[in-house]
């Protein structure tokens, strides 16, 4: 039996587990986007016309 | 002095550049955290003897509940600094913090719902602490319906904080009151499986993961207030640098 | 206290002109209460254990229906902003139209109260208990209202937005008014939740007042 067998409970634990993993990774990069964002806008208002 | 620091943190450059400095490290160390309380949790703690291989969901499920109120908790404390002293930082915090909480307080819902299934038999019961769950989703979609729909920046700010602050106030009374209800409505139709004191082997990957969230938690606002920081002063000199 | 009287006479005349605003939250009121022995079921047992929330509800929707009126007319006319300059000060004045806003929209549903009452078989001082417990709660639901109201004013359709931020923060009001009408049936005794009612009606008036004036110079500028 291998570790990541959780018998009855495989599909309960592992989406549970997937779904707060997205969550993290989907905030950060909806952060870092946010960033990038607003750094292309500030370097697109003050390029030399 | 507190006050002094209170505006030099706050004044935005002096913010934008401590926070870029602290938010990989925040990453990094809520990251190593979570990853190293993930696999302990799932696989180094024992089986619990009575519900087997479920009770591994609540390594994910606390985290994110304590998260929500916490995150709540912050963001009502920044609206307060915001409307006290004006701060166009604190408002920026506040803000990026919304969505996040939002979203945790969704995924304590949903894995709460996975504990539930195989546990009770049914994904929901009217528990106090989903119900009072749910109400803080409500209190978030709050907040965020109504920045998003006043257009005026500075007015929707105001606006949004008012309500944040109204509802830190409201929650603890939301809170008892529903636990009072609970209390009188169904008393033990659903017997909380009387947690045993919980060893140590089963503990040290919980506060591993709840540490871990609430460092990824701090990185995460760096970065989103941050973000914001910089939409709001576009026009202003000091931004040209970074 | 001049000014707030000449404020609350204007107040209830101007009602009188608008009077299909308190007339639909009073006809809503009343068709709720009637509307659901009929749907469900008339045996007087289940109509007396459901008579407390359905109070409560059709209370809280017959008062959210109206809101949206409460300074939206007043405010494109300019009045608000003239109270905010005027002499007396803005808090006060707001609870004075708070309060002649509750008289022609609340006052009503309190009184046709007893008449519903009746229709769901609750007799003798459970009517009283039932008028008593609108009573309070709506005049606390009336500074929430006003709260609401007050900080959706800049925006065109707020219906959806405003029951969402209404309903989280009248939760406790609901469960302690329908849990004070339960127990008044079921004889057990009411004065925990009414309590917590009375609290609730005194903190509302402490605060909502001055939290729906800053709301509204937000709104204002």
């Amino acid at each position: 039996m291998s570790i990541f067998d959780m018998g009855d409970y495989n599909f309960y634990v592992w989406s549970s587990v997937f779904v707060s993993m997205l969550a993290l990774f989907l905030t950060y990069f909806d952060a870092k986007k946010k960033h990038k964002d607003a750094t292309s806008t500030i370097r697109n208002m003050n390029k030399p016309k | 002095m507190n006050l002094k620091k209170i505006y030099k943190y706050g004044s935005p450059p002096n913010f934008y550049r401590f926070v870029m400095k602290l938010e990989p490290w925040c990453l990094c160390l809520g990251l190593l955290m979570i990853a190293i309380g993930s696999i302990g949790g799932l696989f180094v703690a024992p089986k619990d003897y009575q519900m087997g291989d479920a009770f591994r969901i609540i390594y994910f499920h606390v985290p994110s509940a304590y998260l929500s109120m916490s995150a709540y908790a912050a963001m009502g404390i920044s609206s307060i600094i915001g409307i006290v002293w004006r701060s166009n930082v604190a408002f920026a915090v506040a803000k990026s913090i919304a969505p996040f909480g939002a979203l945790m307080t969704a995924v304590a819902l949903i894995t709460g719902m996975l504990w539930g299934k195989p546990m009770w038999g049914t994904a929901w019961v009217w528990d106090a602490r989903l119900t009072s769950e749910f109400i803080l989703l409500l209190l978030y979609l709050g907040y965020i319906a109504l920045h998003a729909t006043i257009k005026e920046q500075k007015r929707a700010d105001r606006a949004a904080s008012l309500l944040a602050i109204l509802g830190i106030v409201n929650l603890p009374i939301i809170h008892y009151s529903v636990v009072w209800w609970n209390t009188l409505h169904q008393a033990s139709t659903i017997s909380k499986l009387d947690s045993p004191s919980i060893v140590g082997e089963m503990l040290w990957p919980l506060l591993l993961m709840i540490i871990g969230y609430m460092i990824f938690f701090v990185g995460v606002i760096c970065r989103g207030g941050s973000a914001e920081v910089l939409m709001r002063e576009k026009r202003s000199n000091w931004v040209k640098e970074v | 206290m001049n000014i707030h009287f000449k404020l609350f006479s204007r107040e209830i005349r101007v009602a009188f002109k608008r009077w299909t605003d308190a007339l639909t939250g009073f006809i809503l009121f009343f068709l709720i209460a009637i509307l659901f022995p009929l749907i469900s079921d008339s045996n007087k047992e289940f109509l007396l254990t459901i008579v407390g929330p359905i109070m409560m509800f059709s209370a809280f929707f017959a008062s959210m229906l109206s809101m949206q009126n409460m300074f939206k007319p007043d405010f494109q006319n300019g009045t608000i902003e003239q109270l905010m300059l005027s002499k007396g000060s803005f808090v006060s004045l707001i609870l004075t139209k708070t309060i002649a806003y509750w008289l022609f929209t609340s006052l009503p549903l309190i009184l046709i109260s007893s008449l519903t009452a009746s229709i769901y078989f609750v007799s003798g001082s459970g009517i009283l208990i039932i008028q008593l417990t609108l009573l309070l709660s709506t005049l606390t639901m009336v500074h929430i209202n006003a709260f609401t109201a007050a900080i959706t004013l800049g925006i065109r359709y707020p219906g959806a937005l405003m029951t969402l931020i209404i309903t989280p923060i009248t939760l406790p009001i609901l469960i302690f008014g329908s849990k004070t009408i339960e127990n008044s049936i079921l004889g057990t005794d009411i004065s925990g939740p009414l309590y917590f009612l009375t609290g609730m009606m005194m903190l509302s008036f402490f605060l909502g007042p001055w939290i729906t004036a800053s709301a509204l110079k937000i709104s204002m500028d």
